[in-house]
């Protein structure tokens, strides 16, 4: 039954994607061309060693988790801004697994990033729960902002304004709304403390999401 | 008209998803700009305030594009176009109405932020007319050109794009404005050595750069004129496309303003692409830090002293976006030189050069250097040098002028070194003296600010004899402190009390200090014209110098001091003067300066030379020691190293 | 069979629906009613995208907000545009996939329904190229997918040519059998093609129900032919219908309450529906 579900959904998101047409790539452009260039830049510039490694760390931070977010509000776009989209309510009462499995295969286009950078750096695997965490609540982020402001630049305008709100002012507000981690070094207890109420956020963000969808039309 | 953009704003306001972002959006706005009212009541500088309000224009730019293209495509799927394009100007009153909001929203938002930047003017007690100014362009075009320009794109892409392209467009053009992108061309240059940077510029540009950075109370933030060029292109840009779009195609009056935006881009396009001087602070090959520390790093510099006396020069300047120089120079040519040597910064890229008669002469130029060839050697000769061009860290142009007299930003004689550098230590510094015999200077200058400069001025003309030729212009206003003249940075109104306090003590610690060095040639402060320095003369003209700040420059006649810093420091600086350019010795004056200013803090962390230094002081006594160094440092004879004189001293 | 329970509905100042008690058998109702009357509320509650102040809506005895199973009902929303950059077999398929229509069933009902809707030669054609009734005909054609046992229709035949009315009309007619079928529209003449019962609303209640006889009965010696030229001489109150020409003559079709002088003519659903909104 859960396989079957699986499927149907798969097919649907297939179909939103293929709605997206080749905006559908934008995200993969980001992940394959433009961070490896700029990651293979540093190594030319430092050489494979810690400075790399932390400025490398840096710029995947800025550009891989907020891409998840083109994914949601692209895919799902018909169901807010679509001519006659009330009739997708009727059909569909809840889109959330359908955004937890586009978060999900987003994540496995930044496992295979990973494992390439694996071969250059060691700790690279808690920056990639770090990513995870981090695109999971932009996926969330966005899918809440779909339905709070019910408009898809709103929500774009939302998510850029938050992300340069975090990474780039130095705004007091920043420390404690940034889900973005500094120049610090990674360790487990760094990675709990600040991620765990990360995640506790995105679940939550799914629910309001949920909860906003379920009474779009009021 | 009012009665429509009346109802237009009912429109507006009963669009309640982009009614509450707007709200959202003025109340950050405010709430920012009430918070650093609240930081400016701790740090009292008014620049600041005006350079940290328009760190949200990134902000402005993304709201009000996000915002109008909402409210146009709403205008839009209303499906009125249809029925109102049967009435006269129907759907220029539609859309021009709806526009008419938005334009009304980059009003609010430009008088909001006007008003804060202009309550701290007053409060700040800065009484400055041409600042007051200054505040009004800066915010016109940091905030209202911005919004304005954010909501033509956003109206331009609701009109002409389809729902994803739109998106698409949007998301990329935030993307390029927005500090996001800042590090691709960094990265690109460092890793590849491909310059992206002006193609990232062509829409970064239209936002205020060096917003984290500290201010140059000279220059001011960052208005310069190809921003205008740059931000008047996109309007007309946008503005063409929109006229194009809404055209009636049976009328030729419509045409005319579309050409006339295609010209109106045109010359802004141009005048962007002339680019001029403009003070860089980012990561870009072209900085402040980095056109100078790449170049001088790698090349071989050049130490050779004329073998002609420069007599006097006569010089012709236009400072407009950059510096255009007409430059006569007398020479006495005893030698019958067939070639002359100069040193000019090679930003200045030289036209041409005569010879008295009006003769082109042959030159030859490798970086900073010149050397023209002389078809008849004269005893007494002239020439003539056309030169244009600009530094990225001595600025000069429209809005401000800081060519200081260590500058080779005329022709020099000789070929000398103009920034100094050493890979195993670090240094990477302009050379700060001129080794200059007097000379006479004539000075014309046009430019759409005051000139101050080394020398008297009469009739606009600056005239005198000194070593060299130093240039300011900006908020610089001439104010007694302390009994003293100064050229005063009018803007820097937090350190108002430090001044004076650093004025009134000056002279007694330079006198306090020649005393424990010995040194008989007493320096009179009252007998030079005093200017204040700016942050880039304090500041960015040197790193690994060992000094945490440059905060004095001595000339012949004239001084430059960072007022409002230590009174030791700035004494220690001056009397450094006196000990000739020798950077094997730079160790020796460091630790010498430092122990003058502050024995307690020299003691706390000591190196091994610092150590040996006070062994020696312990041992002989301070004053034999304080003098001996100097005379050593002052002895150009002596070539031995620091170390080695320590060692030695008995 | 639907029941529709005592159902209100509020919008701020507004009562869309006021009470509303209705039992719907298998069968194809029209809807009835001036703009603004709750005809839209009414169907998108039974969709299930509005949740009722108070009352309930059940199917086969079972909560219409509990009915998991979704392919039970079918909706044509009175705009229809989405997934212009898919083709109309690729968007037939992303509905079968929401109304969890088995795959191996997909290709086979996908296309019996565009056949219905005769766009099948264009069933490789993207969306945005197809014209405004195409469109239309597409959103009647996700509707039936699926086979629901409830579909409802708003404005189904707005755009659509005569001809694709008619084929509309003979859909109905082939589907119908096992089916609640409701459908608001302006065009009476849809509904005495298409309906065998009619609902009309006003002010957000049910005003009448009942069969298209009985719906023109109730204007039975209300509808007159008078000449034009005594249209002064009209008593009381009174709607002017059409305006024509039988015989070279002037005529207007009057409904009114009292006697006018003129000729009494059978009424038809049109008369019906106005004598009931009127009060004659």
């Amino acid at each position: 039954m859960y396989i079957k579900r699986f499927l149907i959904i798969k097919k649907q998101l297939y179909l939103n994607f293929r709605n997206v047409k080749g905006f559908y790539y934008i995200p993969l452009v980001f992940l394959y061309i433009v961070l490896p260039v700029l990651n293979i830049a540093t190594i030319r510039q430092y050489g494979v060693c810690e400075n790399a490694f932390t400025i490398i760390c840096n710029d995947i931070q800025k550009f891989a988790p907020i891409m998840c977010s083109w994914w949601v509000i692209f895919a799902f776009k018909e169901y807010i801004e679509g001519d006659g989209c009330e009739v997708l309510y009727v059909y569909k009462k809840s889109i959330v697994l359908d955004v937890i499995l586009i978060y999900i295969w987003y994540l496995i286009h930044i496992t295979i990033l990973m494992i390439v950078y694996s071969f250059y750096f060691t700790n690279i695997w808690l920056i990639f729960m770090r990513i995870a965490i981090q695109s999971l609540f932009f996926a969330s982020g966005a899918y809440l902002c779909m339905f709070l402001f019910k408009s898809i630049s709103i929500s774009f305008m939302f998510i850029f304004v938050y992300e340069i709100i975090c990474l780039f002012t130095n705004f007091g507000i920043t420390k404690y709304i940034s889900i973005f981690h500094s120049n610090s070094p990674i360790n487990i207890r760094l990675m709990v403390t600040k991620n765990i109420p990360v995640i506790i956020i995105s679940l939550f963000f799914l629910y309001l999401g949920n909860r906003l969808h379920k009474v779009y039309l009021k | 008209m009012w009665s429509l953009l009346k109802k237009n704003i009912k429109v507006f306001l009963r669009a309640y998803n982009i009614l509450i972002v707007t709200l959202i959006a003025f109340i950050g706005f405010v709430g920012y700009l009430f918070l650093e009212v609240y930081n400016f009541t701790i740090h009292h500088d008014t620049m600041w305030f005006l350079l940290v309000s328009h760190r949200v224009s990134v902000f402005v730019f993304i709201i009000s594009i996000y915002i109008s293209y909402e409210y146009m495509i709403k205008a839009k799927n209303n499906h009125l176009d249809e029925c109102v394009s049967t009435y006269s100007n129907g759907s220029n009153k539609l859309y021009g109405g709806s526009f008419a909001v938005l334009l009304l929203m980059s009003i609010s938002l430009f008088l909001i932020f006007l008003v804060f930047n202009y309550f701290i003017y007053f409060i700040g007690g800065i009484n400055n007319l041409a600042y007051a100014f200054h505040i009004l362009k800066a915010n016109f075009i940091n905030i209202f050109l911005v919004s304005m320009l954010a909501s033509l794109v956003g109206t331009c892409i609701a009109f002409s794009c389809k729902r994803f392209a739109a998106y698409s467009i949007i998301a990329l053009i935030v993307f390029l404005i927005s500090p996001i992108s800042e590090q691709i061309p960094a990265a690109i240059y460092l890793g590849y050595g491909v310059d992206i940077y002006s193609y990232r510029n062509f829409f970064s540009n239209i936002l205020p750069s060096n917003l984290y950075y500290q201010p140059d109370f000279l220059y001011g933030v960052s208005i310069e004129a190809f921003r205008w060029n740059l931000v008047g292109f996109w309007v007309s840009v946008s503005g063409g496309v929109l006229l194009y779009r809404f055209r009636k195609k049976n009328y030729q009056s419509g045409r005319v303003p579309i050409v006339l935006l295609i010209i109106c881009a045109s010359f802004n396009l141009f005048g962007y692409m002339s680019g001029g001087s403009y003070i860089n602070l980012a990561l870009s090959p072209h900085s402040v830090y980095n056109h100078d520390l790449l170049y001088y790093f790698n090349v071989e510099k050049k130490e050779q002293v004329a073998q002609f006396d420069v007599i006097g020069y006569n010089m012709n300047l236009v400072i407009n976006r950059q510096l255009e120089a007409d430059i006569e120079i007398t020479i006495d040519n005893p030698l019958y030189l067939e070639k002359y040597l100069f040193t000019l910064y090679r930003g200045y890229k030289v036209k041409n050069i005569y010879n008295a008669e009006g003769e082109a002469l042959e030159f030859q130029r490798d970086g900073d250097y010149i050397d023209i060839y002389i078809k008849t050697p004269k005893a007494h000769d002239s020439i003539r040098i056309i030169y244009e061009g600009y530094s990225p860290m001595f600025y000069s142009n429209n809005q401000g002028v800081l060519l200081p007299g260590f500058f080779p930003f005329y022709p020099m004689s000789g070929h000398r070194t103009v920034c100094y550098t050493n890979d195993e230590q670090g240094i990477y510094n302009f050379v700060l003296t001129t080794d200059e015999k007097n000379k006479h200077f004539e000075v014309k200058i046009k430019s759409g600010l005051e000139i101050i400069s080394n020398l008297s001025t009469t009739n606009e003309i600056h005239e005198g004899y000194s070593d060299t030729l130093s240039l300011v212009g900006g908020f610089v206003v001439k104010e007694q402190i302390a009994n003293y003249e100064v050229f005063n940075l009018a803007i820097d109104d937090k350190n108002k009390h430090k001044k004076e306090n650093t004025l009134l003590t000056l002279n007694d610690e330079i006198t306090k200090y020649e005393k424990m060095l010995g040194e008989s040639d007493h320096f009179d402060i009252s007998r030079y014209k005093i200017i204040q320095a700016p942050e880039t003369l304090m500041h960015r003209i040197g790193h690994g110098t060992g000094r945490g700040s440059i905060l004095a420059l001595k000339f012949s006649d004239h001084v430059f001091l960072g007022l409002g810093y230590d009174p030791k420091l700035i004494a220690t600086e001056l009397l450094s003067f006196n000990i000739p350019n020798n950077y094997d010795k730079y160790s020796g004056i460091n630790i010498l300066m430092q122990y003058l200013v502050s024995k307690d803090s020299f003691i706390e962390n000591m190196d091994v030379l610092q150590e040996k230094f006070i062994e020696q002081i312990e041992i002989l006594g301070e004053e034999y020691v304080l003098k001996q160094t100097y005379h050593f440092l002052k002895n150009t004879s002596d070539t031995r190293t620091f170390e080695n004189f320590l060692a030695q001293l008995k | 069979m639907l029941k529709i329970i005592n159902a209100c509905k509020q919008f701020k100042n507004k009562k869309a629906l006021d009470n509303i008690t209705i039992n719907l058998e298998n069968g194809v109702y029209g809807l009835l009613g001036p703009n603004g009357a709750g005809k839209t509320t009414l169907m998108r509650s039974v969709c299930g995208l509005y949740p009722l102040n108070t009352g309930k809506i059940t199917f086969n005895d079972l909560d219409i907000k509990q009915n998991k199973r979704l392919n039970s009902i079918g909706y044509l929303p009175q705009k229809f545009g989405l997934f212009n950059e898919l083709t109309i077999y690729e968007m037939m398929e992303y509905f079968a996939t929401l109304k969890h229509i088995a795959n191996k069933d997909q290709k086979n009902d996908i296309e019996n329904c565009i056949e219905r809707v005769n766009l099948l030669d264009r069933i490789h054609d993207k969306i945005s190229t197809l014209s405004g009734g195409m469109v239309r005909r597409i959103g009647i054609a996700q509707a039936i997918l699926g086979n629901p046992r409830i579909i409802i229709f708003d404005e189904p035949t707005v755009g659509l040519d005569p001809e694709e009315r008619m084929c509309f009309k003979n859909t109905i007619s082939q589907i119908k059998e096992d089916k609640i079928i409701i459908i608001s529209t302006h065009v009476v003449e849809d509904i005495e093609a298409s309906c065998s019962n009619i609902m009309i609303m006003n002010n957000g209640k049910l005003i009448v129900s009942g069969s298209n006889n009985y719906i023109s009965s109730l204007a039975k010696e209300k509808v007159y032919l008078v000449d034009a030229e005594n249209e002064k001489q009209l008593k009381g109150d009174f709607f002017i219908g059409k305006r024509t020409s039988i015989e070279n003559k002037d005529v207007i079709r009057v409904l009114s309450g009292e006697k006018q002088n003129g000729k009494s003519v059978k009424p038809t659903i049109e008369d019906g529906y106005i004598c009931i909104l009127k009060g004659f």
